[in-house]
């Protein structure tokens, strides 16, 4: 049933939800769970001494009113205060910031979203077996997800190709957070020569499947080929032989190919861009 | 100060309360409970004005210093006033809007009133927040009115009119020195049960409880300064404190429960900077 966020006091940290006939305060007081409310005697009692702004908004059910009502008063406290058009803009903002999951691939999504999940829990556990906090691996993992949606690339993924669409975007949120030091040996490392980029694109192309995949891995210096037979769930043999035929593939020595050039090539190879 | 139009109206009221509580002394006596009565009126003559409210708003009471009702804060941000603000705030409040117009014109509310309840130590009308910010009924003295139960819920119906006739909502109204007489008019029958004397706990408990609490209204400005300690329940502090001492341990994001851990720390903070006492409630 859909519910309705009445009004909202931000600064108190409570709200009033309307869910057909019956009305709930959310608060933070009460962790936020909906306690049921008479009206009007309730709500008027309630408005006696509140900031009430009324907000008037739909949403699918009481839990995301609740959520939308607890979201809006943390923003404020950050804010340290919101005016009524403030609240009502940002209101608007996370309508629209909602509105793709409801496009045309919803349904496609959903259906996959199975297949898609037990992919992202293997690399949740992937970089919690790393030493990754839960809480920085299951929001590594949830960007990821969101970023494959946006990106439409799902649709064309199957089994690893999508974990491995996985590892790599994760990794790249991975570094984009973390603090790196300016002076490490990677960061000074020469870029490839226009040669060996383009022989290494020709070279790539012509990869298996489960090549492509290891190597692209193994290009990030931190993983040993117990962790991608891990995160690949293949034996550490048949890691070492897949990246053994890669780096005959590629003609060059697998120790040589582990830089941040290299792995930049094969992610756009997987990506398919790559390719032209 | 001059006097509040709701305290001018509620004098007015006097002699009609005089008459009633008259006639239950009168039963009171023949019935052999005129200890009962005294002891009453004693446990009542400790009594405070208390407004509860949420962790954050409290928050922003102490560090602001002034507590506002629903018509100043929508001042405070629009900058209307007289019929202007008037109209925004029954805009707000939407559909029950013209409710609250109306209770407000029956007692002579004005602008700066504020809602209050009668307090004899405990964690005061918790479903308003959980923290109780006591004050002394000193400073509003003689002019804060009150109302034998709670306003609201006794005029309304599930429905938006006024359950009760405009005489039969007044008949609970009055001065502020005419609450001990609203109550034994009120309590007449729990007072019949006792000869001598009363257990002050009980007492509290009646005059506390959601059904039977004395609504006080304060008229004019409730400041930081008036505020005599802030009381919480002891399942409260502790509830509190204990998320407090769990969230030290945790990183990331928290459960919702948490959310509470930092208002609550600033509560502490906020209270201690102003010098501000407080107090575990009596009675749990």
């Amino acid at each position: 049933m859909s519910c309705e966020l009445w009004a909202i006091d931000a600064e108190g940290g409570e709200a009033i939800l309307k869910e057909g006939d019956r009305w709930y305060l959310s608060s933070l007081d009460h962790a936020w769970r909906p306690v049921e409310v008479e009206a009007p005697q309730g709500v008027l009692e309630w408005s006696l001494a509140r900031h009430v702004v009324s907000v008037g908004r739909e949403y699918d059910d009481l839990e995301r009113a609740t959520i939308t009502a607890r979201r809006l008063c943390r923003a404020v406290w950050r804010a340290g205060g919101m005016s009524t058009e403030d609240v009502s803009r940002w209101l608007d903002a996370t309508v629209l910031a909602r509105r793709p999951e409801r496009g045309p691939d919803a349904k496609a999504w959903e259906e996959r979203l199975p297949e898609i999940i037990r992919e992202a829990v293997k690399l949740d556990r992937f970089f919690q077996a790393k030493g990754c906090p839960s809480e920085d691996s299951l929001r590594f993992t949830l960007r990821v997800l969101e970023q494959l949606r946006r990106s439409g690339e799902w649709k064309g993924l199957r089994e690893r190709d999508l974990l491995l669409r996985f590892f790599t975007a994760a990794w790249e949120i991975h570094g984009q957070t973390r603090v790196e030091d300016p002076a490490t040996p990677e960061t000074l490392e020469r870029d490839l020569s226009d040669y060996d980029q383009r022989l290494f694109r020709k070279n790539l192309k012509r990869l298996e499947p489960d090549e492509l995949s290891c190597l692209t891995l193994w290009t990030d210096t931190t993983y040993s080929v117990e962790d991608l037979a891990v995160l690949l769930n293949l034996s550490p043999e048949a890691v070492q032989e897949s990246l053994d035929r890669a780096a005959q593939g590629m003609g060059r020595p697998l120790e040589e190919l582990r830089r941040t050039a290299v792995a930049e090539l094969c992610r756009a190879q997987l990506s398919g861009r790559g390719r032209n | 100060m001059s006097v509040p139009a709701a305290y001018t109206k509620a004098s007015a009221l006097g002699p009609g309360i005089e008459t009633r509580f008259d006639s239950a002394c009168g039963r009171l006596a023949t019935a052999s409970c005129n200890g009962a009565l005294r002891s009453f009126r004693s446990i009542l003559g400790r009594g405070k004005a208390a407004i509860n409210m949420p962790l954050p708003k409290l928050v922003r009471f102490v560090e602001e210093g002034s507590y506002l009702n629903i018509y100043e804060l929508v001042a405070r941000e629009t900058g209307l006033s007289g019929a202007d603000l008037e109209g925004a705030v029954l805009d707000r409040l939407k559909d029950f809007g013209p409710l609250r117009l109306k209770l407000d014109r029956l007692f002579c509310f004005e602008f700066d009133t504020h809602y209050a309840s009668f307090n004899l130590g405990g964690a005061g009308a918790r479903r308003y927040g959980s923290c109780c910010v006591v004050f002394d009924l000193g400073h509003w003295a003689p002019f804060h009115t009150c109302f034998a139960g709670d306003s609201i819920r006794a005029c309304c119906s599930s429905g938006r009119a006024p359950l009760l006739a405009d005489d039969e909502i007044l008949a609970s109204f009055g001065t502020g020195a005419d609450l001990d007489r609203l109550a034994v008019i009120r309590h007449e029958r729990f007072l019949e049960r006792h000869a001598h004397t009363l257990d002050p706990g009980e007492v509290r408990d009646i005059l506390e409880a959601d059904d039977s609490l004395f609504e006080i209204h304060l008229h004019g400005p409730v400041t930081r300064d008036l505020v005599q300690e802030v009381r919480l329940s002891r399942a409260d502090y502790h509830h509190f404190c204990d998320l407090a001492e769990r969230a030290r341990g945790l990183s990331g994001p928290l459960p919702w429960e948490f959310d509470s851990v930092e208002p609550f720390q600033a509560m502490l903070a906020a209270l201690d900077r102003f010098d501000i006492p407080l107090v575990l409630a009596e009675g749990g």
